[in-house]
């Protein structure tokens, strides 16, 4: 199963990159993207952090936007 | 900061300039559209911290107080540290029914017994404090290529972790795409109070054994983050977790119930009996669990908001399944002020060997077999929604200052699951 599942994100991420050489913008047209709130994981400050230790301690779920949580022994 | 792999696919395109010299990285920074601010920033250390007052009805009570400092230097290359303390007070539920009828449990040094009858089973021993210390340092050595390593240290009353990473980001199509690759070893020790119980055994024979156990878990980690437009980034990561090792909750029971529901005594089992209703076994989980999660990020700027849609899938090998969508909305306001109403809504299924108790012919079975059981909620099927806002203002030179109050609400098959909880959080961002 969890290689059925890594394939099929390999093959994603892939097929995603071949498709994203027409997206995109020039430097010049950052103005937008180069504030904080546009970068994903920083735009937040620690409030994610918390959030994924809070429910890390309270679900059976961690990890996705970065490594699972852990350092703790709440759960 | 383990987040920071995955965080730092776009902080380097911020100060694309900087490579140049100083003069000519400011003018770069401006037609770039960085804000001028973000140049006298540059030099300076960014300090976020945060206290987080979190506030369970009934239950845990914990106040987390933050700092992270983030350095970018010269060469490009960038330090992050981070401290966080995290001191818990109350009670946490101990893994049994709530009955009409009594129970007796041991308190996990197993220095006394307490009784719960009409009500949620709590353990109100449950006291801890936590310190944590973060490390990530990242640096570039090509033009589209960075490395990123890091350290992470924990420690509470009965449990110590330790861990590293290490990753590359690379980043493709004039930095619209960016690949992050990391790898993550992180080695728990777990020394319970009281000892190890030894699994599926009654709680007041206390059947334990002394010295530590072990966890260690292997992390990996791909994500490709992606300029879609000018107004819409997005972010997915695709992350496998394995550990190996103990990942039984030492504090928690199972109980033993007759074919009414009632709590069965230890004794007509031949274990000791320490008062009513103490057939309660301590549970007992595989050694091992895999887990992938994809993790779907994307934010768009409007005119002057942005709308930030995350969702996440994961799935293990104990049957657990899980989706969490969260959807931030970020109004910004003229004068620096900005409101974020905040949804979160999570469902997960329950694990293969959750029950929320056993009769006594399923207690043989296990015994038998050595099999797993878990009564702990967190295990079980759980919809949890949370919601609220952030209000924040940003100054000039950068500054901010924000508070967060949300309502969390836990709810699921047991009555232990129904919970409720506040967020609070008063957050402060300078440059020193």
């Amino acid at each position: 199963m969890k290689n059925v599942l890594g394939l099929v994100a390999v093959m994603a991420v892939l097929g995603a990159l071949a498709g994203c050489q027409n997206l995109g913008v020039q430097p010049w047209e950052r103005d937008l993207l180069a504030k904080p709130v546009m970068t994903p994981g920083a735009a937040d400050g620690l409030d994610d952090a918390l959030d994924d230790h809070i429910y890390f301690s309270k679900e059976a779920s961690s990890g996705g936007r970065g490594f699972g949580g852990g350092g703790c022994g709440c759960n | 900061m383990k987040k920071a792999l995955a965080r730092k696919a776009l902080d380097g395109k911020k100060l694309d300039g900087r490579k140049l010299g100083a003069g000519l990285a400011a003018a770069t920074c401006s037609l770039l559209g960085q804000p001028a601010l973000a140049q006298d920033a540059a030099d300076a250390w960014q300090f976020d911290s945060a206290v987080l007052y979190y506030s369970e009805q009934d239950r845990v009570t914990a106040v987390e107080p933050v700092v992270r400092g983030k350095k970018q230097f010269q060469d490009e290359s960038e330090l992050e540290l981070k401290l966080t303390l995290d001191t818990l007070t109350g009670a946490s539920h101990n893994g049994a029914i709530t009955s009409t009828k009594p129970q007796t449990f041991t308190t996990p040094s197993g220095g006394s017994t307490y009784e719960v009858t009409n009500e949620v089973p709590l353990d109100e021993a449950f006291k801890d404090t936590r310190v944590a210390a973060n490390m990530q340092y990242t640096r570039p050595f090509t033009r589209t290529l960075r490395w990123t390593g890091g350290l992470n240290f924990s420690n509470e009353y009965d449990f110590t972790s330790l861990g590293l990473n290490a990753g590359l980001l690379w980043d493709l199509n004039n930095k619209n795409t960016t690949l992050t690759f990391g790898l993550a070893h992180e080695a728990d020790t777990i020394d319970p109070v009281g000892g190890s119980p030894v699994g599926l055994t009654f709680q007041s024979d206390a059947d334990k054994t002394n010295g530590s156990e072990d966890k260690s878990i292997n992390d990996f980690l791909i994500g490709m983050t992606q300029v879609i437009n000018r107004r819409w980034i997005m972010q997915l990561n695709y992350n496998l977790s394995v550990s190996d090792g103990y990942h039984t909750d030492p504090y928690k029971v199972v109980t033993v119930v007759d074919a009414n529901g009632d709590p069965l005594e230890a004794e007509s089992f031949g274990g000791t009996d320490i008062g009513a209703g103490d057939a309660q076994i301590f549970e007992l989980r595989p050694d091992s669990r895999t887990k992938n999660a994809l993790y779907w990020e994307n934010r768009y700027h409007f005119n002057r908001d942005v709308l930030a849609v995350g969702y996440r899938f994961m799935s293990d090998d104990w049957g657990i399944t899980s989706h969490t969508l969260d959807v931030k909305y970020r109004f910004q306001f003229d004068n620096g002020w900005y409101l974020q109403p905040h949804v979160r809504w999570y469902d997960q299924s329950e694990a293969d060997f959750y029950k929320e108790s056993i009769t006594a012919a399923e207690l043989t079975a296990l015994q038998g077999s050595n099999a797993e059981v878990s009564a702990d909620y967190r295990l079980g099927s759980l919809t949890d929604t949370t919601y609220g806002f952030k209000v924040g203002k940003e100054w000039a030179n950068n500054q901010q200052l924000s508070l967060r109050v949300e309502s969390f609400t836990q709810s699921g098959g047991s009555d232990a699951s129904e919970l409720d909880a506040l967020i609070t959080q008063v957050g402060y961002t300078f440059y020193w």
